[in-house]
């Protein structure tokens, strides 16, 4: 699976479950956590979407605010796991 | 051939005798006294059910041996180190007690009507000897420190069932005791040492061992320890309790009203349904029944399919009615034992099967094999979800087959169920969106259900081919022939 | 162990068990990437007898009033304690998060501190601070706590009716009430609520709510210290984040007894990962009690489908209905036996006010039968009671109910023979009670009492945004098993730049006001609003126009 698949994956999942606007315009670097426009449960979710979509287990101390807070970071995180 | 041997040692007359005697109980057994009743009619009831051995004293040495084992286990699952329990006057007192009885029972060669209680126990010297010899094996054990005593003991427990179980160590041990009863050693065979009760004593013991080791389990007396192990409605075939619960049930003993209408009418009804289930229904069943013998008798597929049709609910009403009559005299004593049956062949996957046939021995399965192989396995990293649940399956159902018996058509009923969870698993997560919609169409989810009901009934049908027959080779052509082929 | 038969025998709340000698577990402590802390019995009351001579020498007296807003659940759980055992008046209050704006914050808490004359309150280090610039009474942190010397004191001898501690309802129009318990009705309370789920010396309580919430401060925190059964507590946060957690507490303690408000159900369904459940045995559970929100069957369903494989049962499953005036419980179904479901004729519910039982009806969640010392009746609007399967206002009377509102004297709770009117609409069948719903535009997101009031007056503020020209409302998400929220706002721009910013302001300034997440925002042209006849802005016609545009939507 290649960055742009996943990162357009990402992207999709968080604008259809997680902030429920398919219009937005997410920035890649956007903190989406940070800002309010989700809330901590999502975080939970984003840990279920990469074990099931990606079948990435990312451990509950990493699934924190400061490191999943941005696309970007999700991106890199899904990509270093499924080496 | 029915797989558990055990099973055929509660008749008619036992079980009338047992309720005179819960009676007795309820009327004069005061509430102090009653928790020491239970404990001593347990022991006298395990000597007086044990069938009689081929082997000269066997049947008295392996009730004996059975005391021991739980006594043993008791101390070794006490609590140690900051909240250690000491060794009360009360324990030292049912220590007292069971050389006591043991002794007794080895004098009833010697009073003749003892006789019909305890048939043939060996003579003083030997038990002597035998003491002696267990004693000094127990002195050396106990100087280990308490977690190599667990492990050991886990070990000892697990070795003494293979033996009993696996059909050529027991041939093996039964020779070895022909010969020092000065009996033939060449005659010997598995069918000779048919230890009572012995499947679900090794569970109990197991639980209460690996609580110990987990630290869950509570401080328990030796009296209360030999009850829960011991207990008679519930020895020869279960239910397998958890000590947590029966220790409940036991504290508050005392307590508990038993002189009460209502208590004894669902005792007593309880113990109806089950006598109608297992006397009249399922003995009706049995001669039609898949077996050994019927199988060659059997004509084409139509009447081979009839009668294993009547061996799944021969089995069902036979153990359900059995398990009834247990629960409902342990409700007549004051013990309210776990369910065991829960409409199992209405189930609609064969996970659900499982969560209402036998429901105690897969509780215990599913706590002591499929939850820590489970959690060790994702910890190692090298399986993925799917294989993991998988091999855990297998595992445990393998467990229980091999636990009714060591031989090959078990192991392959076990891996029949590991292998219809696993296909159970894989389709109920791929489907589990799309049935969840069903419930909009109620009619084409009631359509679903049914199916399910079926198909589940028939791969327990199927799989009960390798419990009915002896072995592979018939078990095999049993199938040839059902699906319409030759043998 | 406290039960209505016991119950002469305890006077005060310093009669728990936690405060006795020994080496009981009174609470442990786990988290996500910490070892577990658990403290005994001769730790908890150590701690509390030393935090309780602190207080007194930082000047705390005897019905003084003290707010504890500390991130630490130890720490706030010995400070309430050591306030009890002072005679001082504790009340527990959601603590600064990194989401909160702390400016609005601290004008909340200093209302609350001048409304209800506060002694002090204690708080995180992070933040004390910067608080005790902005109130008015003293603010004392964890490094003054380390510090401060103590003395022996006495404990307080406290009179069965003298007020125990307050709690305070969620939201700020509602902060102002504090609803002050008494000992007497603390104690009837749990009496007979550990009577209703069979309290026995077995059982563990796992925990992850907050302990400024009633269910959270009741049965995830009291019941279990005063009766002596073990708690094991984690941090909501750290649960919201990592939801396995509270089931691996479960496996590892064999917990028996959890409370959870409906969306917690879905969460824990839809959020564990496989790997994370794998092999956990929750078999050991007796109940997992529903409360806080209206009840999903859904929701129940769903958790366990879930986790079946982990040995969870369907009759591990009970409901409980409750509210900080009547100190927690006022209803609970029969644990150990799955709560009945009443299916009724929906037309009929909704415009009738009856609930006809029919086959294929919607299923209403029994909350099971009014515990002991408690009565519940459902009335019109006349208060005349209703009978049998007759929707209306549920009214309840007992003896663990409020004394006042705190130092509200103008608030009078019950009515003449001593009901009170909950707020919410209900019925009764079979002797069993089923909670339709609130009677006011109250939203209930995730357990969280949210008004809509406060949502629009932050939006309406927001540059871009009309004013008074925004609403908002609850709408009801099946996958999330609660109300989420939903916003409407009228405003002049087109241009889509703008309108992104209004929605992120939108988002943001809310998160910051009230630490309520808004999950639509939807932004509609000049006029769009429904208003009534008078003006205003008509919440519940706006809620069924924006519904059935998004149902157009999602179909087109």
């Amino acid at each position: 699976m290649d960055e742009s698949t996943v990162r357009q994956q990402l992207r999709d999942f968080i604008l259809e479950d997680l902030i429920r606007d398919p219009d937005y315009d997410l920035e890649d670097d956007e903190g989406i956590v940070s800002s309010g426009l989700i809330d901590s449960f999502s975080l939970a979710q984003i840990g279920v979407f990469a074990e099931e979509t990606f079948g990435v287990y990312i451990p509950d101390p990493d699934l924190t605010v400061a490191k999943m807070d941005t696309l970007d970071l999700m991106v890199a995180r899904i990509l270093r796991d499924k080496k | 051939m029915f797989t558990l041997p055990d099973d055929q040692f509660m008749g008619l007359t036992e079980i009338t005798i047992l309720l005179i005697a819960a009676f007795a109980y309820i009327l004069i057994v005061p509430g102090r006294w009653r928790g020491w009743v239970l404990l001593v009619g347990s022991i006298v009831g395990m000597y007086w059910l044990f069938p009689v051995q081929n082997i000269r004293w066997l049947e008295y040495g392996l009730a004996t041996a059975t005391l021991v084992i739980t006594i043993v286990s008791w101390f070794i699952t006490r609590p140690t180190g900051k909240r250690a329990r000491k060794f009360t006057n009360e324990d030292r007192l049912v220590v007292v007690i069971v050389v006591l009885m043991v002794l007794a029972f080895t004098f009833a060669r010697e009073v003749d009507f003892l006789d019909s209680l305890i048939s043939r126990p060996p003579p003083l010297p030997s038990v002597a000897m035998a003491l002696l010899v267990v004693g000094m094996l127990l002195v050396l054990m106990l100087r280990l420190p308490p977690r190599l005593q667990m492990t050991f003991g886990l070990l000892a427990i697990i070795g003494v069932f293979i033996v009993i179980r696996l059909p050529f160590l027991t041939t093996a041990a039964a020779a070895f005791l022909r010969q020092n009863a000065g009996q033939d050693a060449s005659l010997a065979a598995p069918i000779d040492i048919g230890w009572l009760g012995f499947s679900y004593v090794a569970f109990r013991l197991i639980h209460t061992i690996r609580d110990r080791q987990s630290g869950l389990l509570p401080a328990l007396s030796l009296r209360e320890y030999l009850t829960y192990v011991l207990f008679l409605p519930a020895y020869v075939s279960g239910p397998i309790d958890r000590a947590e619960r029966f220790l409940e049930d036991d504290r508050a003993l005392a307590d508990t009203r038993l002189q009460d209408p209502h208590r004894i009418t669902v005792g007593l009804s309880r113990i109806g349904v089950g006598l109608f289930k297992k006397f009249i229904i399922a003995d009706s069943l049995a001669v039609i029944s898949l077996s050994a013998t019927l199988v060659d008798q059997a004509g084409g597929a139509g009447s081979l399919w009839l009668m294993l049709y009547a061996y799944a609910f021969r089995l069902y009403f036979d153990f359900s009615g059995y398990t009834d009559i247990a629960i409902g005299l342990g409700v007549l004593f004051g013990i309210e034992l776990p369910e065991n049956f829960n409409r199992p062949y209405l189930k609609q996957s064969i996970a659900a099967f499982w969560q209402s046939w036998h429901m105690t021995l897969s509780n215990w399965a599913k706590s002591y094999v499929y939850s820590p192989l489970s959690r060790s396995l994702i910890k190692q990293r090298k399986l993925s979800n799917g294989q993991i649940v998988m091999v855990a399956n297998l595992a445990t159902m393998v467990v229980i087959g091999l636990w009714h018996g060591m031989t090959l058509p078990f192991l392959a009923w076990g891996l029949w169920h590991g292998a219809g969870l696993t296909v159970h698993k894989l389709w109920s997560d791929r489907t589990r969106k799309w049935y969840r919609g069903l419930r909009d169409t109620p009619n084409k989810q009631l359509a679903w259900e049914i199916t399910g009901v079926l198909l589940t009934f028939h791969f327990v049908l199927l799989g009960w081919v390798w419990f009915a027959l002896p072995d592979l080779q018939s078990a095999l052509s049993t199938f040839s022939r059902l699906l319409g082929g030759g043998a | 162990m406290l039960s209505r038969q016991t119950r002469q025998t305890y006077t005060t709340l310093l009669d728990a068990a936690c405060l006795q000698s020994g080496d009981a577990p009174v609470v442990t402590f786990v988290a996500t990437d910490a070892e577990p802390i658990q403290w005994t019995r001769r730790d908890f009351a150590g701690r509390v007898r030393h935090a309780a001579g602190q207080l007194a020498q930082f000047g705390i007296q005897p019905r003084d009033l003290v707010i504890i807003a500390h991130t630490q659940h130890l720490e706030s759980m010995v400070l309430f304690w050591a306030a009890l055992y002072l005679g001082a008046i504790p009340s527990m209050f959601p603590t600064l998060t990194e989401k909160l704006d702390p400016d609005i914050y601290a004008r909340n808490l200093s209302e609350l501190v001048r409304l209800s004359e506060v002694k002090a309150v204690f708080a995180a280090s992070e933040y004390a601070d910067f608080l005790r610039g902005m109130l008015a009474c003293s603010v004392y942190s964890d490094s003054d706590l380390l510090a401060a010397p103590s003395v022996d004191v006495q404990p307080y001898q406290a009179q069965p009716e003298d007020v125990a501690f307050l709690q305070h309802s969620s939201g700020t129009t509602g902060l102002q009430k504090g609803v002050a318990l008494s000992h007497g009705a603390v104690l009837n309370q749990l009496a007979s609520y550990s009577d209703a789920i069979q309290l026995n010396d077995r059982d563990v309580i796992v925990s992850w709510l907050p302990l400024y919430h009633d269910m959270g401060l009741i049965a995830g925190f009291l019941l279990p210290l005063v009766q002596g059964v073990p708690l094991v507590l984690m941090s909501p946060f750290d649960w919201v984040r990592h939801p396995a957690l509270l089931l691996k507490a479960f496996a590892e303690h064999r917990g028996t007894l959890c409370w959870l408000p409906n969306f917690a159900y879905n969460h824990l369904a839809n959020r564990v990962r496989e790997r994370d459940s794998l092999g956990l045995d929750l078999s050991n559970i007796r109940a997992i009690i529903n409360c806080s929100e209206p009840v999903r069957d859904d929701s129940h369903q769903r958790l366990v489908e879930r986790f079946a494989d982990n040995s969870l049962r369907p009759d591990m499953l009970a409901v409980s209905y409750a509210m900080a005036e009547n100190t927690f419980a006022v209803t609970q179904t029969v644990p150990g036996h799955q709560p009945t479901i009443d299916r009724v004729d929906l037309a009929a519910l909704q415009q009738q006010k009856r609930a006809i039982p029919v086959e294929a009806g919607v299923p209403q969640v029994s909350c099971g039968r009014v515990i002991a010392g408690s009565q519940v009746r459902v009335v019109d609007d006349d208060m005349q009671p209703l009978s049998e399967r007759h929707v209306g206002h549920i009214q309840v009377r007992s003896d663990c109910m409020l004394t006042a509102y705190y130092k509200r004297p103008d608030l009078q709770p019950f009515s003449v023979d001593g009901w009170y009117q909950t707020g919410d609409r209900g019925y009764l069948a079979e002797g069993e009670l089923y909670v339709i719903g609130r009677t006011k535009d109250l939203i209930i997101n995730a357990g969280k009492n949210v008004y809509p009031q406060d949502v629009e007056a932050v939006i309406n503020e927001i540059e871009g945004v009309h004013a008074g020209r925004a609403v908002a409302f609850g709408v009801p998400d099946e996958r999330e098993g609660t109300e989420l929220i939903a916003v409407v706002a009228e405003v002049d721009s087109d241009d889509a730049a703008e309108h992104k910013r209004i929605k992120r302001e939108v988002r943001s300034q809310v998160g910051r006001a009230t630490d309520v997440t808004i999950s639509y925002v939807t932004l509609v042209e000049r006029g769009w609003l429904i208003k009534t006849s008078s003006g205003k802005i008509a919440r519940a016609a706006n809620r069924d126009k924006w519904l059935s545009q998004q149902t157009v939507r999602s179909e087109g």
